[in-house]
């Protein structure tokens, strides 16, 4: 009985992947969020980060993938720095890099960003015209080599947790700050250091932002948070207000990117944790790619986690 | 050939074997039926709205007044919400990549340093957005916030620096009576080097305070408290409060002070070239940098027509000419003849984090009584976007991959 079972189980597991070989070609380019704990130096050590507390389902979800032919890669930066140091220039080396491999060249390259590395993508986006303010060459030529950004709980208006935090860490936690100094980020997730407090007004590609939202009590409205960041910082959109099923299509001039790339283009209610995947929670609105229809149903997590989650309950990013 | 334990050949496995398959493949069927009995269609509004994208399924629920706090703030961790689905339908994902090509086409029609005006633009010059803090301890009376913000985003060297704040509460708005102080740091580039200042919110209708007793406390940052010279750049505000009943509130803001090493002389002049309007914009410059101009032109009555910046390394103190094109086809866009007026133009000094931004001149220019027929209609032309969209039209042709769709 196994033995015809298993016949049956890798004839469609041969007839599955070779229709979605078939039919999937793409490459994704993955960028982390904040890591007080490490500086994130290499590919494989920013995989390892993500895969830490994955519990064994990120190797499920790349087979999948690459069952499906659509390359993963990892991008790495210092997750303790603000986004404007090293970051965003690091991060759009790799990404121009990535896109030219073998794998990836001449085929759609699909950022994915959690969290703090969202505020990263939109330096990049933001800054990547010649005319721009904070333009580094590098950001032009990443955003031209994108096809469009997905991003996941991104920060993408600052976080209230960081201008209470930020003020801990500086005033009452100096000494450890010195040991673990995780201030540096949260200087650049204050809502005062953010892309939209300091007027850009544009992203190069679009941005699919999925927002979490768990009903904390963390940030202004009261609730409309997804337990660290609050709902219209996720959408970018630029004003305090109670946004809670406002996630389809854009918010036309509400939005911090005037040019109309930025779209709210989901609501998961699942919290800042649980958003890439930590822990075994499900999230059955990210399953579908939207660049190849690609479907990881069998196994329930796009993202692991990277931190420890009970800090991550209360810094979170 | 010797049979190993488990499995030897029968007729009765086989045969459970094949009932086993059998069983699958029915319930596959029914998963299929079900699925595809139960997709929506896209709506005409969707499907016709320019940008914006195709949904995949209906909202959740609107929370009318956000959720309840009292026993569990968090919501449940259940994934069987109602109004969840597991994926898109293949009519979804279909019109999805169609908007995603035509969506493409949209954006590629401008360069990244000329568009249609919107009032971000002004805004993103102009607007303040107060820092909050978190809620720390949403317990009964617990829900308030600690607000903090300059009374405009940056201020020129010299000039008198307000700063308000607030404890509010984070449901209704209501005030509350606190002691409030601030330390201001210069803390962008660096470790945090020291307090510059420490200064104290009043309400009590002097000081800077406008209203006496409205609990919007007030702190005046003069050059007598603090030399100019020291701010220059982003300095960051570490307010605390203590409320009346002992409970402390924290919050970090932010503010930009210093001139940037070039100004506007108010002379501009404009011209078409190339179907473009070409505005260029005299500066006195006292030192050499990077420098960063943008402006918004309106049409007769006000309405919003285009949006350009340029930037560009001036490398010798004196006169100097920046000028910005503003891209012919928002003209076309807007349908509106000139003469255009320069709502707002402003330049900046680059080559620190933020810009030293320069004031914020309204009105400063009318253009010559274009016509939209003078310019060009046609749009920007970019080899990148061009592959970016092939890209999206590859996708388009892709056929879908099993599981992708409800039913599939």
């Amino acid at each position: 009985m196994r033995t015809y079972l298993a016949l049956v189980l890798a004839t469609v597991t041969l007839a599955v992947g070779a229709r979605a070989a078939a039919a999937a070609d793409g490459c994704f380019a993955v960028v982390h969020g904040w890591d007080w704990q490490r500086e994130i130096t290499s590919e494989a050590t920013a995989q390892a980060a993500w895969e830490s507390s994955a519990q064994g389902q990120l190797a499920a979800h790349q087979a999948s993938f690459a069952a499906a032919d659509i390359e993963v890669r990892y991008v790495h930066y210092d997750g303790r720095d603000p986004y404007w140091w090293d970051s965003a220039p690091g991060v759009a080396q790799q990404l121009v890099d990535i896109g030219g491999t073998a794998a990836c060249a001449g085929k759609p390259l699909t950022v994915v960003c959690y969290s703090m590395g969202c505020t990263v993508v939109d330096e990049i986006l933001a800054q990547a015209h010649p005319s721009d303010p904070y333009h580094d060459p590098r950001y032009a030529t990443a955003t031209a080599r994108v096809l469009e950004v997905w991003s996941v709980n991104g920060v993408h208006g600052g976080a209230e947790l960081a201008n209470t935090y930020e003020f801990v860490n500086d005033v009452l936690l100096g000494f450890v700050n010195a040991v673990w100094n995780p201030g540096n980020a949260l200087r650049g997730l204050t809502t005062g250091n953010s892309p939209r407090a300091w007027g850009y007004t544009k992203v190069g590609k679009p941005v699919f932002a999925i927002g979490g939202y768990d009903g904390w009590w963390y940030t202004d409205p009261p609730g409309e948070d997804d337990g660290v960041l609050a709902y219209h910082s996720q959408y970018g959109i630029r004003k305090i207000g109670s946004y809670y099923g406002d996630w389809r299509g854009h918010v036309p001039n509400d939005h911090w990117a005037a040019n109309g790339l930025f779209y709210n283009a989901w609501q998961a209610d699942k919290d800042h944790y649980e958003g890439k995947g930590g822990s075994g929670h499900k999230i059955k609105k990210l399953k579908t790619s939207p660049i190849t229809g690609y479907c990881n149903c069998e196994n329930d997590t796009w993202f692991s986690s990277h931190t420890n989650p009970r800090l991550v309950r209360q810094f979170g990013f | 050939l010797a049979s190993r334990p488990g499995t030897g050949g029968g007729g009765a496995r086989r045969r459970l074997a094949l009932a086993g398959v059998g069983a699958l493949v029915l319930v596959a069927a029914l998963i299929v039926w079900r699925s595809r009995a139960s997709a929506p269609a896209l709506t005409a509004a969707e499907a016709a709205a320019p940008g914006v994208p195709p949904s995949w399924g209906p909202a959740p629920a609107l929370h009318a007044g956000g959720p309840a706090l009292a026993a569990d703030p968090k919501r449940g961790d259940d994934d069987d919400e109602p109004g969840l689905r597991d994926g898109p339908s293949e009519a979804e994902i279909r019109a999805f990549r169609r908007w995603r090509v035509d969506n493409l086409r949209r954006a590629a029609r401008f360069p990244g340093d000329s568009l249609p005006l919107t009032a971000r633009h002004r805004e993103a010059l102009t607007e303040v957005q107060p820092d909050r803090g978190a809620v720390t301890d949403p317990g009964p009376g617990g829900l308030d916030v600690l607000v903090a913000y300059p009374a405009r985003p940056f201020f020129q060297a010299g000039e008198p620096i307000l700063l308000h704040a607030a404890v509010v509460h984070a449901r209704d708005g209501t005030r509350s009576a606190a002691r409030i102080t601030g330390t201001l740091m210069k803390a962008i580039d660096g470790p945090h080097d020291g307090a510059l200042a420490t200064v104290t919110y009043r309400d009590d209708g002097a000081g800077g305070d406008a209203v006496a007793g409205d609990l919007l406390y007030t702190a005046q940052v003069t050059p007598a408290i603090l030399a100019p010279e020291l701010l220059v750049g982003q300095v960051e505000v570490e307010v605390s409060a203590t409320l009346a009943d002992g409970r402390e509130r924290f919050v970090v803001s932010q503010f930009r002070a210093g001139t940037p090493g070039a100004r506007l002389t108010g002379r501009f002049r404009d011209r078409l070239e190339g179907g473009h309007l070409i505005l260029e914009a005299d500066l006195a410059v006292v030192r050499p940098g990077r420098y960063h101009l943008q402006g918004g032109l309106e049409g007769p009555g006000g309405t919003p027509v285009a949006w350009a910046q340029h930037a560009e390394v001036i490398d010798a103190p004196g006169a100097a000419t920046l000028s910005l094109r503003f891209f012919g086809l928002a003209f076309h866009e807007a349908g509106i003849s000139g003469p255009y007026r320069l709502a707002f133009v402003s330049v900046a000094e680059t080559g620190r984090r933020p810009v030293l931004q320069g004031p914020v001149l309204e009105g400063a220019h009318v253009t010559a009584p274009y016509a939209v027929a003078d310019f060009s209609g046609a749009p920007h032309q970019d080899p990148a976007w061009d592959e970016t969209i092939r890209q999206a039209e590859a996708i388009e042709g892709m056929p879908l991959a099993p599981g992708v769709v409800r039913g599939r």
